[in-house]
């Protein structure tokens, strides 16, 4: 992954990874592409902006006193970094926890509100490559944040019906965005997820295909246990031997590679 | 050149410890990193009413109620008096139809003037 993205490394990719619908794998999907980077030897962030809280208890941080609220809260130029913790992964990848309070910020709270991420994201990430924010499957304040601080969004769905909206709507939230707080952002690309060998999902994923010919990403991601697997043990998927496993990193990476070619 | 002050450390934010669901959590109404405000009084359960004495339902008798159920449950053979006091005649003024149409009516569904008239006359004292 690689693009050039406020000034910060060299080739450092920094992605919001959203849906405006819940129950896609958005998670599962920044996790994947947070492993994979991390596996390629890119120091890795990944911001848990999710109330949820589920890319934070996978990642498995070491003691941790500070999340995202308290940094959102604060507001102050940078202050992010004394957010930063370990992920138990292994060296290389870190993580800005989440917690349940975040719903507390997931309101507007003055007229700098939704910028407040860029601001205490400021100067904190300069010796990462990649960093990924996974935000909540909504369109509040706390998305707005990440659209606001990220130079690109990758949508994540799934081939149903009411997915396909979903992507829609994130869609014309970038362009929203874009308009309103952030001149640089742009969409990354639309992820299919959790495709299963169904009629109906083939004909979803054609159907995106057609609607986006040029956003919808290679390769689709099926549903897998390995994926759940991985974030119930709390490793990365690219640690896993499974057969499942091995074939959801090589979607990944291949995604990741589609990722830096679709921004560059 | 000054050396710059160091920065104050990143603090807990002050509803961090309050649950999304706790509606006092809410910082619509107030600025980030204030201290929220106090719980507010939880709204006391009204006290109980007392209820108006309702007139008692008079039960004891078969057609001291006022609905036609009770008028119909009334037969020939378990037919009590509408009172147990001295029972006493009172002389009242119909249209003839009425009273002729009221007759029929008695007839067909055997029962005693007396009984419907004092069911009538009790239903319309407890209303």
């Amino acid at each position: 992954m690689g693009i050039v993205a406020h000034g910060r490394l060299p080739g450092m990719a920094m992605l919001a990874v959203i849906s405006l619908k819940g129950g896609v794998g958005k998670t599962s999907v920044a996790l994947g592409l947070a492993a994979t980077a991390w596996a390629a030897g890119h120091r890795t962030l990944v911001v848990d902006l999710d109330p949820q809280a589920n890319a934070t208890a996978a990642l498995d941080p070491e003691a941790y006193e500070f999340t995202t609220n308290d940094v959102l809260a604060d507001g102050r130029l940078g202050i992010a970094e004394d957010a930063i913790v370990a992920s138990r992964w292994g060296p290389g990848i870190d993580v800005i926890a989440g917690e349940r309070a975040l719903e507390h910020r997931a309101h507007a709270e003055g007229p700098d509100s939704a910028l407040r991420l860029r601001t205490t994201l400021s100067g904190a990430l300069d010796r990462y490559h990649t960093v990924l924010i996974d935000c909540p499957p909504s369109l509040g304040e706390l998305t707005r944040n990440a659209l606001a601080a990220a130079p690109a969004a990758l949508i994540v769905t799934e081939p149903s019906y009411f997915a396909l909206q979903g992507a829609e709507q994130a869609l014309e939230a970038v362009e929203v965005a874009r308009a309103a707080t952030n001149l640089g952002l742009r969409p990354a690309g639309v992820v299919v997820n959790r495709v299963r060998r169904s009629s109906e999902h083939a004909y979803r994923l054609e159907e995106l295909r057609r609607a986006y010919p040029e956003l919808v990403l290679e390769p689709p991601i099926p549903d897998r246990t390995a994926m759940a697997a991985a974030q119930g043990a709390a490793v990365p998927i690219t640690s896993l031997r499974a057969p499942g496993a091995q074939d959801l990193t090589r979607r990944f990476a291949t995604l990741a590679g589609h990722i830096e070619e679709a921004l560059s | 050149m000054t050396t710059p002050a160091p920065r104050p450390a990143l603090r807990k934010a002050a509803d961090a410890h309050v649950h999304p669901a706790d509606p006092s959590g809410s910082h619509r109404l107030r600025p980030a990193g204030q201290t929220p405000a106090p719980p507010a009084e939880p709204i006391p359960a009204p006290a109980p009413t007392v209820p108006a004495v309702p007139a008692p339902r008079r039960l004891s008798g078969p057609l001291n109620g006022i609905t036609s159920d009770s008028l119909r449950a009334a037969g020939r053979r378990g037919r009590r008096r509408a009172d147990d006091g001295k029972l006493v005649e009172l002389t009242v003024k119909l249209p003839k139809s009425l009273r002729k149409e009221f007759r029929a009516a008695l007839k067909a569904q055997d029962r005693q003037a007396d009984d419907v008239l004092a069911a009538l006359v009790r239903a319309w004292l407890d209303r």
